[in-house]
């Protein structure tokens, strides 16, 4: 009997730190929009990387991305932002999200993210993300409704005229399994 | 002999079962409590284990066991001092919290696990401060170009009077004066452009090539109108027939006054 507990208790340690699931994001598209009165502006990257670790029904999810990757198709444009959003001193815009295991078997997960950027911390509450699961492989897609106010960005402004405070981000992102 | 293997045996599986036992140990009511996984463990066996366990540990570790009374029969205070003294031996910090039934998380990823490589996730001072010189110095370009194109404007209007036959003197002037200002703001606005940090590494893409590009047209331009036009102005003044290549200061003045609006124009709108 004592033998079984001891070898019960020596496996104990190694199954405790071990992952259910691992993701890692394999393809992403990001890109923010901004508006200004004479101006739509999109900026793309597909430079973001991340992984996501599963264990007792959570997934822990992190991604992050080089300001610098975002390309509005105007260099200068491009140059602005960066210093706007302090992308020199802050390089990385970071997410981390927190997102049950059992939400992946609905169309629709609702995540709270928490969100570095700037030099800031935002949090963004229910967020609806759109998740197709097919074999290893999940694509999910959204829009965080990010602002220039949460992350303390003076909002740039050409001929005089500020653009607006929105700058939504849109997501589309392809996670696999390991 | 058998007893000493046996002896060195228990030592082992002392220690290996320290490590988890350890973790349980925790603060509560300025008592030390051990909870010694009874959610799956019988009473019996319970007992049993902690039995031996603490046999394993006293003959492990005499020093420690001193702690308590010294006793023959095991005691639970001694087992828990024993699992506490274990843990700080290995310097485990203790939870804080209840430990639950459920088995530790794994780490969070973090970003060292994303392989970024560290020139992309280290912040840069000096380049941030490179940034704000130039946006700094570029919004004064676009102001100053804003406030150029007024009197540019102005000194083109003014030119179909201080031309031809039927001109004073002072609509000349007049023309003559909004050219100068222009030329002033015109080369100030310039010297912001000119003079703005470079970022290596940068290739110019997009609306602001055509922008960078028309700065070949109006840049000679604004520098050969006021020559022309100082040519013939003292043509003028002299009672001649604006001649020669003075003659084609108002083309080159149209010319110039075109690509800067154009300039202006296409990095405001998009096309």
């Amino acid at each position: 009997m004592n033998a079984k507990l001891l070898s019960l208790l020596l496996l104990l340690p190694p199954l405790g730190h071990a992952a259910d699931a691992q993701w890692v994001l394999q393809q992403s598209t990001l890109s923010y929009h901004v508006s200004h009165p004479l101006h739509q502006t999109e900026g793309v990257s597909h430079a973001a990387k991340g992984k996501g670790v599963c264990h007792n029904g959570q997934c822990d999810f992190l991604i992050a991305v080089p300001i610098k990757s975002f390309d509005s198709g105007d260099s200068n444009r491009d140059l602005h932002m960066l210093q706007a959003t302090r992308g020199a001193q802050f390089p990385l815009v970071v997410v981390r999200t927190r997102v049950p295991e059992a939400a992946f078997k609905s169309p629709t997960i609702h995540a709270d993210l928490e969100i570095e950027f700037a030099g800031q911390t935002a949090q963004y509450k229910q967020v609806p993300f759109q998740l197709t699961i097919q074999g290893n492989q999940a694509h999910l897609s959204g829009t965080i409704p990010a602002t220039l106010a949460d992350f303390k960005i003076d909002p740039p402004s050409l001929l005089g005229m500020a653009v607006k405070n929105d700058i939504p981000v849109r997501v589309d992102m392809k996670w696999q399994a390991q | 002999m058998r007893k000493a293997l046996r002896r060195r045996i228990a030592l082992a599986c002392a220690c290996l079962v320290a490590a988890p036992i350890s973790s349980f140990a925790q603060a509560s009511s300025n008592t030390m409590e051990v909870r010694p996984l009874a959610a799956f463990l019988d009473k019996a066996a319970t007992e049993s284990f902690q039995r031996d366990f603490a046999n394993a540990v006293a003959l492990a570790f005499p020093v420690p066991f001193s702690i308590g009374e010294p006793t023959e029969t095991f005691e639970p205070a001694r087992f828990e001092k024993a699992a506490i003294f274990l843990a700080q031996a290995r310097g485990t910090p203790q939870p804080a919290s209840p430990p639950s039934n459920a088995s530790p998380n794994p780490p969070a990823p973090s970003l060292g696990d994303l392989g970024f490589p560290a020139a992309q996730t280290q912040g840069n001072a000096q380049e941030q401060a490179r940034l704000d010189r130039r946006t700094h110095m570029l919004k004064i370009h676009q102001r100053l170009g804003l406030i150029t194109a007024v009197p540019m404007l102005a000194t083109v209007l003014s030119g179909g009077f201080a031309g031809g036959r039927s001109t004073s003197s002072s609509s000349r002037d007049l023309h003559a004066a909004l050219g100068s200002v222009t030329t002033g703001l015109y080369f100030t606005t310039a010297y912001y452009s000119i003079f703005a940090p470079r970022v290596p590494g940068t290739h110019a893409r997009g609306p602001i090539r055509l922008h960078k590009t028309l700065a070949w047209i109006h840049g000679p331009g604004m520098i050969l109108t006021p020559i022309l036009g100082a040519m013939a102005f003292d043509q003028k003044s002299r009672g001649e027939k604006v001649h020669g290549i003075a003659s084609a200061h108002g083309a080159v003045a149209v010319v110039t006054a075109g690509a800067f609006g154009l300039a202006i124009a296409s990095v405001s709108f998009k096309f």
